[in-house]
């Protein structure tokens, strides 16, 4: 028996107890002629419960981003546990709904708590791999499945996962968001924003910069850039992070000239200075500056991470839980850039059942740096409706951090009567569809 | 829960083979063991492990991180903190009546691909070997390679190995498999000759073909030839894999389980993940690290083996079956997994005491 046979019996010893009759063989002529397809979902391990169904939530609503009503995932067993998981992806929520129906043979019927097992199939199996629907779903499922291994095993998720490291919780920022009318002064809405985080322990925020911006640009659009980062850490002072999201509006050599100039300012971290296709002009920026460069909220899988880790392209990774693959791949991209002296800022700008997932990873992480959430440091109509979804002020920081959950699972319960008050109504585009002045495309 | 006590002790197995055990005790009730590496002095590593683990007191046992920064903190030893490692996660299975595969994500294969470690031996001792570890269920076989004593090599030191593992092949079935273990004494030059010689063959790999070298040298023989290599026993951070696997220079990771833990190993396997490379936790010691090397390989996707000594000596295997109430048997070439709560295992303390050479 040669290793291709040694393979084949050890798969056809899979498929027989599952089954109940031998897999036909393949007959090796065909591309992808292959028996394991159907053999791989079969561990026939007694379970310890099954999967009985996946069923999607697409929860639309005033108080949320037009591009992002939220998609849940709930994973229902025979044993009455169930798990939460969110698969939101902003602009494509209807191909997320989708996604997750279309993945959701990998797991019912099988064991919930052999999450890895399941991960691999989602991805290896649909051939086509990767690509930020595939991810989405692959990620709603993994959360859902991470839940309910955390409540059968009666523990919260990041216990399974070694941590907390820090008992207060994980660190947050908030987004910079107007407390006072629009009209008020810049200078004003900042000084405002940092009373209140005084009051409230915040001790950090992320900004833009103004406008759209053009592969060359001109002294005006790029000065104003620079100087109202100044005038931000002027008036934010020196005792609060701040970080800055580029957006993937600039080119390197726009990116570089405005990161020279702010170098100074000793930001936490300036994101996306370029858009993420192009590691090399990634490269370019963060070998040319000393501010910190972070990327990688449109990265899919540990797979999509690895180029970025290895050259040591950037300081920060930003993974969202809800698109890289969920717990299992958070995870995963964390180790990845721990040996590369890259910390983790994970990205969460969707709803509350991926953000508290990513706080659970983030919390076993020893090379955690600050997770996002995007709200303002007063809460706002999103807040409210997370509030009434989740039946607590989710992702609101207690000095500086994000509480975490005591119960097992992700520790959340989710409130299928305040979902059915929000019905899905349908996929939108993105929140911006800029334009420069000649109407040439704008990246938002 | 809170940890109470930390005991390690060194136990000497009848062969010889000598490897650090270590208990960690509960508050309720609830104990995890571990495995690591007993160094040439087992009394001296025995002291610094009760004196490093003894700042476990008073822990938690579920925060592993936790401990395992604490534990890096204090510059305490690698051996420590993969046992401390090991140990905790025992105790989180056995508290939530879970495998330690399960806490870790898997299963991700009901059975996990066994190799046996094979001594240093004659040509004919090597035969009765692999015969022995067949007929005990192993079908994947680490070979030592013989070096001559001086520095001639000449043409007959390759055709010898090619020789040797062409004999035990026909002896043991074209269903087995070989690594050739270079435990890092050939050149990269001879590592590529060897691998020339064994065009065809068809090793599961080479392993460790040089030394502590320069990554630019130890890819030199996955640069130059199709031959698997596998790397990393001796690496003490898991950067050094993924300096590795940068240059392209590896096709098994090999990190040691008595030096990096689970957690750490797990760490590994992600990196290796994205080079589409493989990993075989490498493990020279007892029953338990076995155990824990299972474990591990059950949760990974990329794992493909897990090692342990083989010995033909009755009094031996005894022994560890004795102390860990597992009899490390794979059947047909797999360890099966037995869905115990944390390692699975039964520690007979008496067994221990009996055997205890330093504590």
């Amino acid at each position: 028996m040669n290793r291709r046979d040694l393979l084949k019996a050890s798969l056809l010893g899979v498929a027989a107890p599952a089954f109940g009759q031998a897999p036909p063989a393949s007959s090796g002529l065909g591309c992808g002629d292959c028996f394991a397809k159907e053999i791989a979902l079969a561990m026939p391990a007694a379970p310890r419960l099954k999967v009985t169904g996946v069923k999607t939530f697409g929860v639309t609503s005033d108080a949320l981003p037009r591009d992002r009503p939220h998609v849940f995932v709930k994973i229902e067993t025979d044993a009455g546990v169930v798990g939460w998981g969110e698969a939101t992806l902003e602009g494509k929520a209807g191909a997320a709904l989708q996604a997750v129906h279309d993945l959701s043979y990998a797991v019912i019927g099988q064991d919930p708590m052999h999450v890895e097992h399941h991960w691999q199939s989602m991805y290896i199996h649909a051939f086509y791999r990767s690509g930020p629907v595939l991810g989405s779903a692959i990620s709603g499922i993994d959360q859902a499945l991470w839940d309910i291994r955390g409540k059968v095993l009666g523990r919260p998720v990041y216990e399974l996962l070694g941590g907390p490291i820090d008992e207060r919780g994980v660190r947050g920022y908030y987004h910079l968001r107007p407390v006072l009318p629009a009209n008020a002064p810049y200078r004003e809405q900042v000084a405002a924003i940092r009373e209140r985080a005084e009051k409230f322990g915040v001790t950090a925020f992320k900004t833009g910069i103004p406008g759209y911006y053009e592969w060359i640009d001109t002294h005006q659009r790029i000065k104003e850039a620079i100087d109202q980062l100044h005038v931000l850490r002027e008036v934010m002072g020196d005792a609060i992070d701040i970080a800055v999201d580029f957006h993937a509006k600039t080119s390197p050599a726009v990116a570089l000239q405005i990161c020279r100039e702010v170098e100074s300012l000793n930001l936490m971290f300036v994101e996306e200075p370029c858009p993420p296709e192009n590691v090399q002009a990634m490269k370019r920026i963060s070998d040319r500056t000393t501010v910190p460069i972070a990327t990688g909220e449109r990265l899919i899988t540990p797979y999509g991470c690895r180029e970025l880790i290895e050259g040591k392209v950037v300081d920060i990774l930003q993974v969202d839980v809800n698109h890289v693959g969920g717990v299992s791949a958070l995870w995963k991209v964390a180790a990845m850039a721990e040996s590369s002296g890259i910390v983790m800022a994970p990205h969460a700008c969707e709803g509350p059942v991926g953000a508290v997932a990513s706080t659970h990873v983030d919390a076993a992480m020893p090379n955690f740096l600050v997770q996002e959430i995007c709200s303002g440091v007063e809460p706002d109509a999103k807040d409210a409706l997370w509030q009434e979804l989740l039946g607590y002020p989710a992702m609101r920081m207690v000095d500086g951090y994000y509480p975490l959950p005591t119960k097992p699972g992700l520790g959340i319960e989710v409130d299928e009567r305040a979902l059915a008050r929000h019905p899905f109504g349908g996929t939108k585009p993105f929140v911006l569809l800029p334009v420069h002045e000649d109407g040439s495309i704008a990246s938002p | 829960m809170k940890i109470t006590r930390v005991t390690p002790r060194a136990v000497a197995e009848p062969g010889g083979l000598t490897y650090l055990v270590v208990r960690v005790d509960t508050d309720e009730g609830v104990s995890g063991y571990a495995e690591t590496t007993a160094g040439p002095a087992p009394q001296v590593t025995v002291d610094q492990l009760k004196r490093e683990l003894s700042t476990l007191v008073g822990a938690n046992p579920f925060r592993a991180v936790q401990i395992d920064e604490a534990l890096k903190s204090v510059q305490a030893s690698l051996a420590a903190r993969a046992a401390a490692n090991v140990a905790c996660l025992d105790i989180l299975g056995k508290a939530t009546r879970a495998s330690v595969y399960e806490i870790l994500g898997g299963p991700t294969r009901h059975k996990v691909r066994a190799m046996a470690v094979l001594g240093d031996a004659s040509e004919d001792m090597l035969r009765a070997s692999v015969l022995a570890a067949k007929q005990e269920g192993f079908r994947a076989f680490s070979v030592p390679l013989t070096m001559p004593s001086g520095k001639e090599r000449g043409r007959r030191f390759y055709t010898g190995i090619r020789s040797t593992l062409d004999g035990l092949r026909g002896a043991a079935g074209e269903e087995c498999d070989f690594v050739l273990d270079c435990a890092g004494r050939t050149s990269p030059g001879e590592a590529l000759s060897i691998a020339d010689r064994l065009a065809g063959f068809h090793l599961l790999w080479m392993d460790e073909p040089c030394g502590e070298l320069s990554a630019t040298a130890q890819a030199s023989l996955a640069k130059g030839s199709a031959m698997p290599t596998g790397y990393g026993r001796g690496f003490t951070d898991v950067a050094r894999f993924q300096d590795l696997l940068r240059e392209d220079a590896v096709d098994v990771l090999r990190p040691a389980l008595a030096t990096h833990g689970l957690t750490a190993v797990r760490k590994a396997a992600a990196i290796a993940e994205t080079y589409y490379v493989a990993v075989a936790p490498f493990h020279r010691g007892g029953p338990i690290g076995t155990a824990a090397g299972v474990h591990v390989c059950a949760a990974l996707p990329n794992s493909f083996v897990q090692e342990r000594p083989f010995s033909t000596n009755s009094a031996n295997r005894q022994f560890r079956a004795a102390i860990s109430g597992w009899d490390e048997k794979p059947s047909d070439g797999f360890f099966p997994l037995t869905g115990r709560p944390g390692l699975g295992l039964a520690v007979d303390e008496h067994v221990l005491d009996a055997h205890t050479v330093a504590r």
